[in-house]
């Protein structure tokens, strides 16, 4: 019986939605829009279109998981820093990730891909 | 020439997310394509796509960014367009299934005797209802004006008079004519005649479009109390039901005319334009198809009102 499903109207989504590729860009630092498309293509290999990353930004934002960073702010490349609420989001993601990658692989028998997150070494 | 593009683009979203975002998406087209590059087709599709979602979301039409008065609003709303759509398709289809009962067997007329009353009856029930929502709506049109909020709303409602006004004007001097012509004359006898139909059903049918923007306009500028707008969502799930039933009766009519007098359904209007079908003539097809996405529109405006009242409907 499934844990959880990977997708629900409360969550983030999949690995390769807006959402979690946002919140994902932001956890390693504050970024404008054009940086986190940037970003976004370099870790994730896709490119986010303007409508899409600020369709993303503004539900994250409505939703408290992210903000306007008011350090260096420069007024038309606001940058936006990932909050409390958003790093707790996208920790239950990358668990749930983590969880159907390691089913894949154990059931591929290629053992586990990644070092398993949050599990005692 | 940029700020042109930009200002197409931006435009399909709404204003109050244009003044949060709007200057961010600006620089962000600029640091992507550029001081003049134009913006690939794709991506302008998806600023439209997102435009409107934002808009639909700003409306309360979809997801849960606004709280359940808005929503049910909404759902109010998609219910008026859906009930513009059903009328239109009783229109045609009062025409097409005119004098219908003298084709039909009497043995066979029960059945679509019985739908064709019901769908009359459904029809004016409707009318009727929203009539009486119009009347609930006043105090809080009222207020709309007092408050200054006429000036939203001005455009569309003296549109929709003036529509309104030049149909009923045209339709008077239409049937005022048609008393002075033949049977003959008026079935396509008289070519000027028929032309002239054609001309005021188009105006019916843009002062029906005029009317629904207007009273869209006014309800989602009104702020009625939390009473009125849950008599208001109360009488729009009454007129989707109503829409339900004028659909079933449409049905149950064709279904029994196809079956006991085909010949009524070939003769009907638009019979053999652009194909000849005893079962499935074209004007039928148009009034199934107009009466399904009103169905649809209704159903889904339905639904948005029973999920904000699930969630306490609006407080007062």
């Amino acid at each position: 019986m499934p844990r959880r499903p990977a997708t629900s109207k409360e969550g983030l989504g999949r690995s390769n939605e807006p959402p979690v590729l946002i919140l994902t860009s932001l956890a390693g630092g504050s970024k404008h829009g054009y940086a986190l498309t940037k970003d976004i293509e370099l870790f994730a290999g896709v490119t986010l279109g303007p409508g899409t990353l600020y369709g993303a930004i503004t539900r994250l934002e409505e939703r408290g998981l992210i903000e306007p960073d008011t350090v260096g702010r420069e007024e038309r490349r606001r940058p936006y820093r990932i909050t409390g609420s958003g790093r707790v989001a996208l920790e239950g993601a990358v668990r749930d990730m983590q969880r159907l990658a390691d089913e894949g692989a154990q059931r591929l028998g290629i053992g586990t891909i990644v070092p398993a997150f949050g599990r005692p070494r | 020439m940029r700020a042109d593009r930009d200002e197409r683009l931006l435009r399909w979203y709404p204003s109050r997310w244009r003044s949060r975002y709007g200057d961010e998406l600006r620089a962000l087209l600029e640091d992507r394509y550029g001081p003049a590059g134009g913006v690939p087709v794709g991506d302008c599709l998806g600023l439209v796509r997102a435009g409107l979602t934002e808009r639909a979301r700003e409306g309360g039409f979809v997801g849960a960014s606004q709280g359940p008065a808005e929503r049910m609003r909404a759902g109010s709303v998609l219910v008026v367009c859906g009930w513009a759509l059903v009328l239109v398709a009783g229109a045609v289809f009062g025409k097409f299934s005119d004098n219908w009962s003298t084709g039909t067997p009497r043995a066979d007329r029960w059945v679509a005797s019985w739908s064709y009353d019901v769908v009359a009856v459904a029809g004016t029930l409707g009318c009727v209802l929203t009539l009486v929502a119009a009347f609930v709506a006043v105090p809080a049109f009222a207020r709309l004006r007092r408050r200054g909020g006429w000036a939203s709303v001005r455009r569309p409602v003296a549109r929709a008079a003036v529509g309104v006004a030049a149909a009923a004007v045209a339709f008077g001097a239409l049937l005022f004519w048609a008393h002075h012509l033949s049977s003959h004359d008026r079935n396509g006898g008289l070519p000027v005649y028929g032309a002239l139909f054609v001309v005021v059903c188009v105006a019916a049918v843009a002062a029906l479009a005029w009317s629904t923007v207007a009273a869209v306009a006014v309800v989602r500028h009104m702020e009625p109390p939390a009473r009125t707008l849950r008599v208001l969502a109360a009488m729009a799930v009454a007129l989707s039901a109503l829409m339900l039933v004028t659909f079933a009766g449409v049905v149950a009519w064709w279904v029994s005319e196809a079956l006991h007098a085909p010949g009524v359904l070939l003769d009907g209007i638009g019979g053999g334009v652009p194909f000849d079908s005893r079962f499935v003539p074209p004007a039928l097809l148009v009034v199934g198809a107009l009466m399904i996405a009103g169905l649809v529109l209704a159903l889904s405006g339905t639904v948005r009102i029973a999920r904000a009242a699930r969630l306490g409907g609006p407080s007062a």
